[in-house]
């Protein structure tokens, strides 16, 4: 699949893109001067400190918030106002309870004024391949968080949009589910090559699941750094050393963006240069295997909690019908559709 | 209990009847259907009033709770009515729809309306903006968003304004029939008290509490229930 979009445009182009807060305390700048360019399939993850104005980027680009300077153009054309063309997930699932798993995922079908029947197909045909297809009867109260999510992600999967727009969607889950969560969608991005951008605050989530990590620094958020992922993917959980090694990198990355050293970090990002950026990934695999070793012991202690949390949480699954998370193919054959 | 409180005859029986005097009234009046033209008379002018109210509460209650200009015109208003006993507005309403149904529905309607309307108001701010902007960003506006949307999510919140709505509108209609209006419940229970004939009274109460029971019971009790097992709010009381 090609790179670039029709005519070479970028799927997704940020020029200079500002967001101001007007409050009776004054003016807030939440988003100052985004520069950003995003191809078409890339899988592009934003990290950055809790209120750097990531969340708000997204909802900016899917035309949900106005920005108040500079220009996103969406295939092109300049995004002013919502489309069903750039669909967000929320980190809450945001279902309707009137409406039952079925008509939910409807919902945009019947917005977009889809007869009755070809959407409850489509619908249906969407539950099956998140493997919800039991529960399209049953109301959201009775859905886990981790069903909720996939019902969400079916909701938008159905309207088959060009670009998803991920905030933080799996920060509420337990850990198991993340991970199994994690798997599907590399599965169905690989698949698809669909645009994707996700925004999330863990860092190892952006590693594991970007080409392209995307560092904010916070009030005003600003891009700091921008680090591409190399990797080959499917990407587990600590299975390269280049992962420990990345994490490491941008946890000092966020450090230094903290609010009392924003413009420390801009110079360090203006001062990178392609080529120290290479030497410092040369220095990385060196440091990846001292990490590798941290990195196991971590493991150990993560495995530890694992089995607490399981135990924790053992009681809620026995309640609902054990949910399985294989469909990654039939999502991803969904997605390519 | 009652019976037996009557045989000891502490009090008089033009003071505290006993239940066999009630039924007796209440069959004579059931016979010469003074009772039924009084009870349908009265459930005619609140169904009439409250269906004006609720139709139309529901309405600006909806518009209010999505515009600040509505809000901060017609809201403040509203808010300055509530406080009004809706009976106050009875005089004004004699004189200007005179002694007949319409100054009767007039009351009613500004009891039950304002209730309506705040409580929706109230259910639409109430709505979580996530439930907004998941449906806008899925291609929702205007009357689909009213529709699909916000009338839904602020139902549990309309639900109240219905319930106080009716109370309101039962309370107006009894002020007004024992005030001045013709036909009626509450006009039966003033000529009662007129007559000095307790048992007509206390069988015109009895059936005032029936009649709010069996509409509380069968319509908002399970309206409500239904809203709130689908809403998850309420899981397991019992």
């Amino acid at each position: 699949m090609a790179n670039f979009g029709l005519y070479g445009v970028p799927k997704l182009m940020l020029k200079k893109v500002s967001k101001t807060y007007a409050s009776a305390r004054g003016q807030t700048d939440a988003l100052h001067q985004i520069d950003l360019s995003v191809k078409s399939g890339e899988f592009v993850c934003i990290v950055g400190p809790s209120g750097c104005g990531k969340s708000t980027l997204l909802k900016l680009i899917a035309g949900l918030d106005a920005h108040t300077g500079g220009e996103i153009l969406a295939d092109g054309r300049r995004v002013s106002g919502p489309g069903t063309d750039r669909l967000l997930l929320f980190q809450e699932p945001a279902l309707f309870p009137w409406l039952n798993v079925l008509h939910n995922v409807e919902f945009g079908l019947k917005m977009a004024g889809v007869p009755e029947k070809e959407r409850r197909e489509k619908a249906l045909g969407v539950l099956e391949l998140v493997n919800l297809l039991k529960f399209c009867n049953a109301y959201v109260h009775e859905l886990s968080g981790g069903m909720k999510q996939k019902v969400a992600l079916a909701r938008a999967l159905v309207m088959e949009p060009q670009m998803l727009l991920m905030d933080e969607p799996f920060a509420a889950l337990d850990a198991q589910t993340r991970a199994t969560l994690h798997e599907e969608l590399q599965q169905a991005w690989l698949a698809t090559k669909k645009t994707i951008i996700f925004v999330t605050h863990n860092i190892e989530e952006a590693v594991r699941l970007a080409d392209r990590v995307i560092v904010f620094s916070s009030r005003p958020g600003r891009i700091c750094r921008e680090i591409p992922v190399n990797m080959a993917r499917p990407r587990g959980s600590y299975s390269y050393a280049g992962i420990a090694a990345l994490i490491e990198e941008i946890a000092a990355e966020l450090k230094s963006a903290t609010p009392d050293a924003p413009l420390e970090g801009r110079a360090k990002a203006a001062e990178l240069t392609k080529q120290e950026f290479i030497k410092q990934e040369l220095a990385k695999q060196e440091l990846a295997k001292q990490a590798l070793t941290k990195q196991a012991l971590a493991q150990k202690d993560q495995a530890k909690q694992d089995t607490a949390r399981e135990e924790m949480h053992s009681e809620d699954y026995s309640q609902k019908v054990p949910v399985s998370y294989t469909a990654h193919s039939s999502v991803a054959g969904r997605l390519q559709s | 209990m009652w019976q037996v409180a009557c045989s000891l005859n502490i009090w008089p029986e033009y003071i505290f009847p006993s239940p066999l005097a009630v039924l007796r009234r209440f069959i004579e009046t059931l016979h010469n259907s003074t009772l039924l033209i009084a009870i349908s008379t009265s459930l005619r002018r609140i169904v009439i009033g409250f269906g004006i109210s609720l139709i139309g509460g529901v309405i600006t209650g909806l518009l209010v709770g999505r515009s600040t200009l509505l809000q901060d015109t017609i809201g403040s208003i509203m808010l300055g009515l509530q406080t009004l006993p809706s009976i106050c507005w009875l005089p004004l309403a004699l004189l200007w729809f005179g002694l007949s149904e319409r100054a009767i529905l007039f009351v009613i309607i500004m009891g039950a309306f304002v209730a309506v309307a705040v409580s929706t108001e109230v259910g639409v701010r109430q709505i979580p903006p996530l439930y907004l902007q998941a449906a806008r960003n899925m291609g929702a506006r205007g009357f689909r968003l009213y529709w699909d949307v916000i009338i839904p999510a602020a139902l549990p919140g309309m639900i109240t304004g219905m319930k106080l709505g009716w109370s309101f509108a039962w309370r107006s209609l009894m002020a007004g029939e024992l005030l001045y209006v013709n036909l009626g419940l509450g006009h039966l229970l003033m000529m009662g008290r007129e007559l000095s004939d307790m048992a007509q009274v206390v069988m015109v109460m009895l059936i005032l509490i029936i009649i709010g029971l069996i509409s509380d019971k069968l319509i908002f009790a399970r309206l409500e229930s239904f809203v709130y097992e689908r809403w998850g709010l309420r899981k397991d009381i019992r």
